[in-house]
């Protein structure tokens, strides 16, 4: 336990003592909450993009991710911004902060119905982080002690769960499994050397580039999908807003529906795959049940804005926990910084807590700091998202599409990412069409040579017993709840077909 | 054409592909080293061909099964949301959006960076709607520019 405190000290003295790590956590943030304003763009986007940019300039490790965490808080709460004023949430997220929040804002009180999203986003990120310093440690301590059978059904589980509450039919989250795996297979073999799928082109010796393939996925597949909305304009409720930050006294009479909320988000959060949108809606409903006057839910209670708000907030920690323990990201932006940890050199796996605490806890540490940053942040510069918020895509898009191909150039300074991140762009909208969702996919690629090389461990530390996998009592369990998910979805699939 | 239709045209196109990988994925045996390969094959029976050809396999099972759900849904029958004209129009941005990339990447290591970006950035203002042309011209030269002093000049991008 004292040993924890001490890491979460120097977590947190590793995260503010530089200035440059404390200045990219305000600008992530603020880059965050203005990505998170606008429809159609989303956090793991604005992340891809930094990846390879904050690697070709040679940031250390830490400062890259502090940025990157900064834009993962701010994201989630910048989202609740076009919810009230536009009816349309900024991120799939925010999508129940609006039923409330608009007919607040229609009211008059749009700066009130600001000012509780913010204070249910804080509210959410603090209890986040709360429960990611308590578990971290321990499942880490558990983690550590994995041995390869365990980690490659750990896999196993991770890719299964996020197959089966990926939006869309178990199936097509099994075909976007599946392609990542085999994605993840090309380039050279780790155990024997051999050249997968290369078919003699050098580049693709060292496998597809990660980085590009993330920037193609969420960078231009993205802007692909979203030319649609080019040209549709939104009326705002209002064009001037003044922020009304909810005194401490409604902190006190609205904490109950703020920790049902942050308790469904940090256990969401922990599901690989799943994502803040399901959380939000199964929190509202949980407390608008439970309300002795339900009716009042949609139509501007405050419940409504913060029960929601604090959920996707609190799905920030909760995705902390696999990520930094098992190196199973929870989401998109999870998976774009388990990527950065690659870039960078650092094994994200489960040696993560033992190799390097200094990191985990500095990362820890940036969540917090980025949370109470994004509060004063939302709270001072809430008119600046008023403009934000008029800015058509068509002015946009364009520029994205440039950062997109300056991000993949910068990977190994040569076209060739380029040209992967543009294949990959074009794949990933051919899939979002057809209801593939990319997420899947990027998991496939990231998860896939781990098992495989941690089944191929196995096997050889254990002389070619395939009965290690099924030997102790904890991974027959994994492996028949990977069975149990699998068929219960699957029969699911059918009969609703 | 609906979604179902295209989500079962790339169900088939995945089929052919993963078929591809199961009989390509022999063609690395020369690359690989002997010594390693037998040894891994008398331990479990798998080498490096083992986890793509099991992948493959499994895609060929899955994307059958949401062939043969599609087709029980005669997909081909759904209704579409959108007017014609209007799945036109995103239709003819999103490929001219695509195309118009694929130049600017292709052009980009023969021209100069600052040019080429905003001759591509003015393109894509006119291309999404934007009239006004000297506020478009303005825009995407400003944009070169910054785009080239913080990537090419401070960060040193070799671009």
């Amino acid at each position: 336990m004292s040993e924890t405190i001490l890491h979460i000290f120097s977590g947190f003295q590793l995260a503010v003592t530089d200035p440059i790590n404390l200045l990219l956590m305000v600008a992530g943030t603020f880059l965050g909450l203005i990505v998170g304003a606008l429809p159609g763009f989303s956090s793991p986007m604005a992340i891809v993009i930094l990846l390879p940019i904050t690697y070709h300039l040679k940031l250390p490790a830490i400062s890259a991710l502090l940025l990157m965490m900064g834009v993962y808080c701010g994201t989630k709460c910048g989202g609740s911004y076009p919810a009230v004023l536009l009816r349309t949430p900024g991120t799939p997220a925010g999508a129940c902060t609006a039923l409330d929040g608009y007919p607040l804002a229609q009211r008059g009180e749009s700066g009130k119905a600001i000012g509780y999203a913010i204070m249910g986003s804080t509210y959410g990120g603090v209890f986040g982080w709360v429960i990611a310093v308590i578990f971290v440690p321990v499942l880490g301590k558990i983690a550590v002690n994995s041995r390869p059978e365990d980690l490659a059904v750990i896999g196993m589980l991770g890719l299964t769960m996020v197959s089966a509450f990926v939006r869309g039919n178990m199936v097509r989250g099994l075909i976007g499994v599946f392609i990542g795996l085999l994605i993840g297979t090309i380039g050279q073999d780790a155990n024997d050397g051999a050249a997968r799928f290369t078919f003699g082109i050098d580049e693709l010796g060292n496998g597809i580039p990660f980085a590009a393939a993330l920037v193609g996925f969420f960078g231009m597949a993205v802007v692909l999908s979203d030319i649609k909305e080019i040209g549709s304009v939104s009326e705002l409720v209002s064009q001037k807003v003044s922020l009304v930050m909810p005194k401490l006294r409604e902190v006190k009479k609205y904490w109950k529906c703020m920790t049902i909320g942050s308790l469904y988000g940090t256990l969401v959060g922990a599901i690989p795959g799943v994502g803040a949108e399901g959380s939000t809606w199964v929190a509202y409903a949980t407390v608008k049940n439970k309300d002795k006057n339900p009716e009042r839910f949609g139509q501007g209670a405050p419940e409504g804005i913060l029960t929601p708000e604090s959920c996707n907030n609190a799905n920030n920690g909760g995705t902390m926990v696999p990520m930094l323990t098992l190196g199973i990201p929870g989401d998109g932006s999870t998976a774009i910084m388990l990527g950065a940890l690659v870039l960078y050199g650092v094994d994200p796996g489960v040696t993560l807590m033992r190799d390097q605490p200094a990191l985990v806890y500095a990362l820890l540490a940036g969540l917090l700091i980025s949370t109470i940053i994004m509060f004063f942040i939302g709270w001072f510069t809430c008119p600046m998202f008023i403009h934000v918020l008029k800015q058509d895509r068509a002015w946009l898009f364009p520029f994205i599409l440039v950062l997109a191909t300056l991000g993949a150039f910068s990977c190994s300074n040569s076209m060739y990412p380029v040209y992967v991140a543009l294949a990959f762009g074009v794949i990933g909208y051919v899939f979002e069409l057809c209801g593939i969702s990319v997420v899947p996919i990027v998991l496939g690629i990231i998860l896939g040579p781990v098992i495989e090389a941690n089944a191929r461990m196995a096997l050889i530390t254990n002389s070619g017993d395939w009965s290690v996998f099924v030997s102790s009592w904890w991974r027959a369990g994994m492996l028949g709840l990977i069975g149990l998910l699998l068929a219960s979805n699957l029969y699911k699939t059918f009969k609703q077909s | 054409m609906n979604k179902n239709l295209l989500e079962l045209i790339v169900s088939l196109v995945l089929i052919g592909f993963s078929a591809a990988s199961l009989m390509t994925v022999g063609m690395a045996e020369d690359t690989a080293s002997p010594f390693l390969l037998a040894q891994e094959r008398s331990l479990g029976g798998i080498d490096y061909s083992s986890f793509p050809r099991l992948y493959a396999i499994v895609l060929i099972i899955l994307c059958s099964l949401n062939v043969a759900l599609l087709i029980k849904k005669r997909c081909w029958t759904t209704q579409l949301d959108a007017s014609h004209e209007k799945r036109r129009r995103i239709l003819w941005l999103t490929l001219a959006t695509g195309v118009l990339t694929l130049v600017y990447t292709l052009l980009l290591p023969y021209i100069n960076f600052v040019a080429v970006t905003a001759v591509f950035l003015f393109v894509m203002f006119r291309l999404y709607g934007r009239t006004n042309l000297l506020k478009n011209g303005t825009v995407a030269v400003a944009g070169s520019v910054l785009f080239w002093v913080v990537f090419v000049y401070l960060s040193h991008l070799t671009i």
